[in-house]
């Protein structure tokens, strides 16, 4: 009956003494995690607050789940933070999905809501007077201007048809989805603007999930009752539509089929739009779940190629294909080079894509980075990387939430069958040469509350020089966390501006000298997971008191210098304002 | 370097190749057999499940699971083996059977305790350790605890490569990848047959940038199991590194061809004997 030869061993005595204890109770790997990683930040000082009953945010969020498991109730939950009316404060956008499952023609009660924030600091449900109180069934947002007028417009995504509402500058918001030729149905999810033709008009790409089908029943590893993984459904293209503005009758095209789009089918969820190989041309990487990740390279000829496998981002270290859900774009070890990161399912890490010299490849470098062990009990969703506690480098942040059921937590808001699939997010800090820890009990509001986080979005909504973080949850309420982290330095927040195009300048490179050292931001409003977010970049600054300079890259190649910028404010650098540079 | 860390260099030599593998096919083919014959005849126990409530003080200790949503089989398979913890609370097969039902079903908190408890009854078993490693590492466990775990096995098992290649995982998923490289390349030894081996020595490889190396463990690997995505698709990335992007280019297709799954299996009987008990199902 023993399987192989049984020895004796001197050793395992030993061994099973080695941090075990011998009860036979379960005991939730979270449980033992949090108090080791507390001792990074001191405990008592709290580094994120929850104020988002103080501030006036009452969201919550409907799946319209009654316990049967139907996939599409366990992945909405995009969230925007954005100034929707220009007044120089971050405004936000919450997207819900519904009270009834399947969506009924009747109107359902949970819709999008749009709060304005006011003079004071606190938000305004302002939904109704706005007009984006859309009621389909809503999983992700991005915000951009599309029409170049100055104002920022709002792209939603559905499971059916998806939503385009142009910005009035009033306050109010039109739905010009038929107007502007937008028909994409199916199951969008996260969407990020890019201009990849380079004619100054912002074209749109949009993931798909999966060919869903209501109905389909499945269960987990045990037999019972669970939602169904991706390889349930057939697998679908991503959709990009060009901005035809300068056209005379402004609106957008699908080009997926003529940009070679179609040749890859996946489960694409997130997406992050970069000049990741560095020739002046906007790339497209996308995150695929079960499948392999997408690396698509612009041929600077209206085509892409996915050449995410020989470029290193299809995979992780081992060949597999992860569930690739949220997906970040950053110079995580500030070495001049964008890295990638990427969450996933749990039972897999969390993969740290380190971008290599030669432009646009990568390894995955996930164990060197502390990033990949603590993530291995976790399933991630939205991630933002920002400087926490402005020490001069990015620190990352994760929303966590399962797709596949667990032991229900009974210490939790949610009920059943909810509290099967909550968890606590992660919050890591950088050491500074790219190695990170969890933060521990100083970001505990944040990190603890055991929900089912999925949006994830960053931007500094009290101006006071640091950023904040957002998060929806699926059948939770949407939070918003002040970053009250002590200051480890001074900051810089800039705005790339292009006055000819009359809005943020997406996709230029945003580069501050200081204290000898350089840092690089990319300007754009889409990543994470079905979220948008501040297209001022940010930059924590150390110890460092003074600037020597900034130099941004412009998205149609001109290089500028700009000096004589004094530390902790934002600034708006217009194009064309600073010196050439060859 | 700690002493800790280079525990699974500290194993015996290893015999040759070539005999190695002698000894280990025969085993593989009787510990396939013994696997199934355990799923099929193992008597599971009396098929009336004895409440956990009329056994207190055994029954706090076995792990309790709501099997009321769970299929008939299922439950069964779980109610029945935990009767026989219950029959026979000192028995270290009935504990570590119990741990490898849980560990099939993914129900990897309720495997954790009862791999324990076998390995606490009988310490010379080795299955137990060694499956309490991969659940350890499934939950998430620091990697020193699942190292100490794999290393106690390989002191005692030197002569089965599949422990080498779980090494090599947890060290690359801790960025230890020197040392996971040395582990991969050591399974290798072991078995030169091991295509799961080459890949993880050559991705190893790769991330440390050692790209000669790298692409001599992935061709052979996919010379070994020549439908495997995964692999031709790091040696298309380990083409690319060294600038050959045309090949890296034809690699990259062909892995696109043969999709995301690993079609390379590691000969493991003793995982094969949990993966087993599912597949009976």
């Amino acid at each position: 009956m023993v399987l192989l030869s049984q020895r004796k061993i001197l050793g395992v005595s030993a061994i099973i003494a080695i941090g075990h204890t011998f009860g036979c109770r379960p005991q939730s790997p979270d449980a033992a995690r949090l108090p080791a990683a507390a001792s990074f930040a001191p405990a008592g000082t709290a580094w994120f607050r929850d104020v988002t009953s103080e501030s006036g945010i009452s969201f919550r969020h409907r799946s319209g789940g009654v316990g049967n498991f139907e996939l599409i109730e366990i992945m909405s939950g995009g969230i925007a933070l954005f100034d929707f009316d220009n007044d120089g404060d971050l405004d936000l956008y919450c997207i819900n999905s519904a009270s009834d499952l399947p969506p009924t023609a009747s109107a359902s009660e949970a819709r999008n809501r749009l709060y304005r924030q006011e003079d004071d600091g606190r938000f305004v449900d302002v939904t109704d007077a706005s007009g984006l109180g859309d009621r389909g069934y809503g999983m992700g947002v991005a915000v951009a201007d599309i029409d170049n007028d100055g104002d920022v417009d709002v792209y939603v995504t559905n499971y059916g048809p998806d939503r385009l509402f142009r910005n009035n500058g009033d306050g109010t918001f039109d739905d010009i989805t038929e107007l502007w030729n937008v028909d994409v149905p199916g199951w969008s999810c996260s969407v990020s603007f890019l201009d990849y033709d380079r004619d100054g008009y912002l074209d749109i790409y949009v993931t798909q999930y999966v060919d869903y089908v209501a109905g389909r029943r499945c269960k987990d590893h045990a037999g019972r009752p669970d939602y169904c993984g991706p390889k349930a459904f057939p697998p679908v293209h991503d959709v990009l539509l060009r901005n035809t503005g300068g056209a005379a009758t402004p609106g957008f095209a699908d080009v997926s089929r003529s940009a070679g789009l179609t040749t890859v089918r996946g489960a694409s969820l997130g997406v992050v739009c970069r000049d990741f190989t560095q020739d002046g041309w906007p790339d497209i990487y996308v995150a695929s779940d079960a499948y392999a990740n997408q690396l698509w390279v612009n041929q600077q000829n209206g085509t892409f190629e996915d050449e995410s496998l020989f470029r290193g981002a299809a995979y992780n270290l081992h060949g597999q294909a992860e569930a690739g859900m949220g997906v970040l774009a950053a110079d995580i070890n500030a070495d001049g080079i964008e890295d990638l990161f990427v969450t996933h399912l749990n039972k897999e890490s969390n993969t740290f894509y380190r971008g290599r010299s030669d432009a646009g490849t990568f390894v995955d470098a996930s164990g060197l980075t502390g990033l990949a062990s603590d993530s291995m009990t976790y399933t991630g969703f939205g991630t933002v990387a920002f400087d926490i506690e402005l020490d001069g480098d990015l620190d990352i942040a994760v929303a966590n939430g399962r797709v596949v059921r667990a032991e229900p937590k009974t210490d939790s808001a949610l009920s059943f069958p909810w509290n099967m699939f909550c968890e606590p997010n992660l919050a890591y800090l950088n050491d500074g040469a790219g190695t990170f820890t969890t933060i521990g009990l100083a970001g505990a509001s944040f990190t603890s509350p055991a929900e089912i986080s999925r949006g994830l979005a960053a931007g500094d909504f009290d101006n006071d020089g640091d950023v904040d973080i957002v998060v929806n949850s699926i059948e939770g309420h949407a939070r918003l966390y002040r970053n009250d982290a002590p200051r480890s330095g001074s900051w810089l927040g800039v705005r790339a501006w292009d006055p000819r195009l009359m809005r943020d300048a997406i996709g230029a490179r945003v580069t501050v000298a200081s204290g000898g050292t350089t840092s690089t931001r990319v300007v754009d409003t889409g990543s994470s997971y079905l979220s948008a977010h501040d297209p001022r970049v940010h930059f924590g600054l150390g110890l460092s008191k003074s600037i020597e300079s900034v130099q941004i890259i412009w998205p149609d190649g001109l290089v500028e210098r700009f000096s004589g910028i004094s530390p902790d404010r934002y600034v708006t650098l217009e194009r064309a304002a600073g010196d050439p540079q060859p | 370097m700690s002493r800790k860390k280079k525990h699974w260099r500290s194993v015996k030599p290893a015999p040759k190749p070539e005999v190695v593998k002698r000894q280990i096919t025969p085993l593989l083919i009787v510990a396939g057999l013994a696997a199934i014959s355990i799923a099929v005849f193992i008597p599971l126990g009396n098929s009336t499940s004895v409440p956990a409530t009329t056994t207190a003080a055994t029954a706090i200790e076995v792990p309790e699971i709501d099997t009321t949503v769970m299929i008939h089989r299922t439950a069964q398979v779980i109610d029945q083996t935990r009767n026989a913890i219950l029959r026979n609370p000192q028995s270290a097969e009935a504990w570590g059977r119990l741990g490898q039902v849980f560990d099939a079903h993914a129900l990897y908190d309720h495997a954790a305790p009862c791999y324990r408890r076998a390995m606490q009854l009988d310490p010379s078993d080795v299955r137990w350790p060694y499956n309490l490693g991969m659940v350890r590492e499934f939950q998430g466990a620091d990697v020193d605890e699942v190292m100490a775990l794999f290393n106690g096995f390989a002191r005692e098992r030197p002569d089965y490569p599949p422990i080498f290649v779980r090494i090599g995982d947890v060290l690359s998923r801790q960025g230890r990848l020197v040392e996971a490289r040395d582990a991969y390349r050591h399974a290798a030894e072991l078995d030169p047959g091991l295509a799961v081996a080459h890949r993880g020595a050559g991705q190893a490889m790769l991330s440390l940038n050692e790209l000669d190396g790298a692409v001599k463990h992935l061709e052979r690997a996919t010379v070994l199991v020549g439908s495997d995505g995964p692999a031709l698709a790091s040696l298309s990335q380990a083409y690319a590194f060294s600038g050959r992007i045309a090949r890296a280019r034809r690699t990259a297709r062909k892995s696109r061809a043969f999709g995301t799954k690993s079609t390379i299996n590691i000969p493991d009987p003793i995982r094969y004997q949990v993966a087993s008990i599912k597949l009976k199902r």
